[in-house]
């Protein structure tokens, strides 16, 4: 279980989370969904420390990883990808996704820096991992020599989960995954989702699509003005008249 | 005349483009400019004339001795001054850079002496004929050194996962960190890498151009001149510039005057800022988040 508990933080005067507490189970989705300015995406950067919470505490597994810092957390297996894409668009896309690997695949740094057989080794399999995750996402091996940043859009997204995947996470955090991404697309990642879960991956799903949401999700948390004020099945959170009244107005709530 | 000025420049140019080498491989991974690059430059030199000429060690050990010890000093620079200083704090970085080279370079003072050292060249006959030319032997180790160390990084930054980290942290420090990559560390292999690459440059130059503590900041300048004309950032770039840079200076000292070598070549890194200010080689920095 990945979880925050009365997680805080206060940016100046402005309170972007107040005592928000998630979980987010393995081998589930489970989304988080809120008007713009609700705090979706700074309890985002706090799980994955890009920002420390100024109370509360986060854990994995039981273990705490409030306050460490991005490259720590990613080794405590959580992994996340952005809103906007971070993409390492001068690499190909092979190179992009195997720098994920880079973790998993230990060479001492005598060795790198002798270029000794060993530090091959370890890139040439990290690239090879790559490839096998890039069939699972399903980017067709024409794309894999290509540089990352000339991909089209839903491509580049692709991309972004599957560099996240080889970092090997048990949970994974999806900053709107399907923003930009067409019918047919959001569809595909829809299904792609469903089948990383099922495989005991842990999913956190910011997302404006509500109609994704309600679909391929078991858990919803609803967020607005910093607080969750609604969760549980997607059909629960649909009929809590505090989300109408988050998302509409209260001349809606009736 | 113009093929020996070409060979002087040749020379010149590509110890230019060794330190630009470092400039430009900090840069890319820290963001920073370190102002303390030439005293690794000077440190290579100074300890190679020390290793020789106190202790009488062989010149093959005494250079490789230099040039590693450089590193290890690029490394505690950047340990002690740079690790902890917040990525977009450039300001501190920058003051950090310019004190660690104040001290480096007051420790070579107090070590080394104050004496200007003509270390050993590398290899017997003074010079050599190529065709009408003469070019003397150290020149050749300098650009065999040059290509060697060229190539090594080339292939590191390509091949390795160490170098595959340092691109990734290049491109996208941000997302280079969710890759559990920790920049520290890229940014201090990246320290170690120019601190070698600068020492051999000193050492190398060392036996043709004597050495001395006060040289650093002389050739860092010319180096970091060397690293933006090529385009700060690329390893390829900074040979390219450094090439110019040598080749520019090498012929305004054989036509015009060796008085307007310093204003030319100055003036060219101008001139390229003004036209394209990426550098030669350079592609332009991407947008900050």
């Amino acid at each position: 279980m990945l979880a925050t508990r009365d997680v805080s933080k206060a940016f100046g005067g402005l309170k972007a989370l107040s005592t928000v507490s998630v979980q987010i189970a393995p081998g589930a989705i489970t989304a988080i969904i809120g008007p713009n300015g609700a705090g979706k995406t700074t309890l985002m950067n706090a799980i994955s420390g890009f920002v420390a919470p100024d109370v509360g505490d986060i854990t994995v597994n039981g273990a705490s990883i409030a306050g460490r810092r991005p490259h720590e957390v990613c080794r405590k297996g959580v992994a996340r990808t952005f809103q906007n894409l971070q993409m390492f668009s001068e690499m190909t896309v092979l190179e992009a996704v195997a720098t994920g690997r880079h973790l998993h695949r230990r060479v001492p740094i005598y060795a790198e820096l002798l270029m000794l057989p060993a530090a091959w080794r370890a890139e040439r399999a990290a690239l090879a991992d790559a490839r096998e995750l890039l069939a699972l996402i399903e980017v067709g091996e024409s794309y894999w020599e290509r540089r990352a940043g000339d991909l089209p859009y839903g491509y580049q997204r692709r991309v972004e989960i599957a560099r996240a995947l080889a970092t090997e996470p048990a949970y994974l955090l999806l900053d709107e995954p399907a923003a930009g991404l067409n019918d047919e697309e959001t569809a595909a990642l829809g299904r792609t989702l469903g089948q990383l879960a099922a495989r005991g991956l842990g999913i956190a799903l910011i997302e404006h699509d509500i109609e994704l949401v309600m679909s391929v999700s078991q858990q919803v948390f609803v967020m607005d003005t910093g607080a969750v004020i609604s969760s549980g099945t997607p059909d629960e959170v649909r009929a809590d008249p505090a989300v109408v009244r988050a998302y509409l107005g209260d001349a809606h709530a009736a | 005349m113009l093929g020996q000025i070409v060979v002087s420049g040749i020379t010149i140019g590509a110890i230019y483009a060794l330190i630009a080498i470092g400039f430009t491989i900090v840069f890319a991974t820290n963001r920073v400019v370190n102002f303390a690059h030439g005293e690794f430059v000077m440190a290579g030199g100074m300890l190679y004339a020390y290793f020789t000429g106190v202790h009488h060690v062989p010149i093959a050990p005494a250079f490789l001795l230099a040039a590693v010890l450089s590193g290890v000093i690029a490394w505690v620079v950047y340990q002690v001054g740079l690790s902890d200083v917040d990525r977009d704090n450039h300001i501190a970085q920058v003051m950090i850079t310019l004190g660690a080279g104040i001290a480096l370079k007051g420790a070579a003072q107090v070590w080394l002496g104050k004496d200007t050292l003509f270390p050993p060249a590398f290899s017997g006959p003074a010079s050599v004929a190529i065709g009408p030319l003469t070019v003397s032997s150290q020149a050749l180790w300098i650009a065999g050194g040059l290509l060697v160390f060229l190539l090594a990084l080339q292939v590191l930054l390509k091949y390795t996962k160490l170098g595959a980290s340092m691109r990734a942290v290049s491109l996208n420090h941000y997302a280079a960190t969710l890759m559990g990559i920790s920049p520290g560390r890229a940014a201090a292999m990246a320290f170690v890498m120019a601190g070698v690459i600068g020492g051999a440059a000193g050492g190398l130059l060392a036996p043709l151009a004597s050495t001395h503590y006060d040289n650093g900041i002389f050739l860092a300048i010319k180096g970091f001149a060397a690293a933006i004309v090529g385009g700060i950032g690329s390893p390829l770039g900074a040979v390219v510039g450094g090439l110019v840079l040598g080749l520019t200076e090498s012929l305004a000292a054989g036509y015009v005057s060796s008085v307007y070598k310093d204003v030319v070549s100055l003036a060219l890194l101008l001139f390229v800022l003004i036209l394209r200010p990426q550098g030669l080689l350079g592609r332009a920095l991407p947008q900050k988040l």
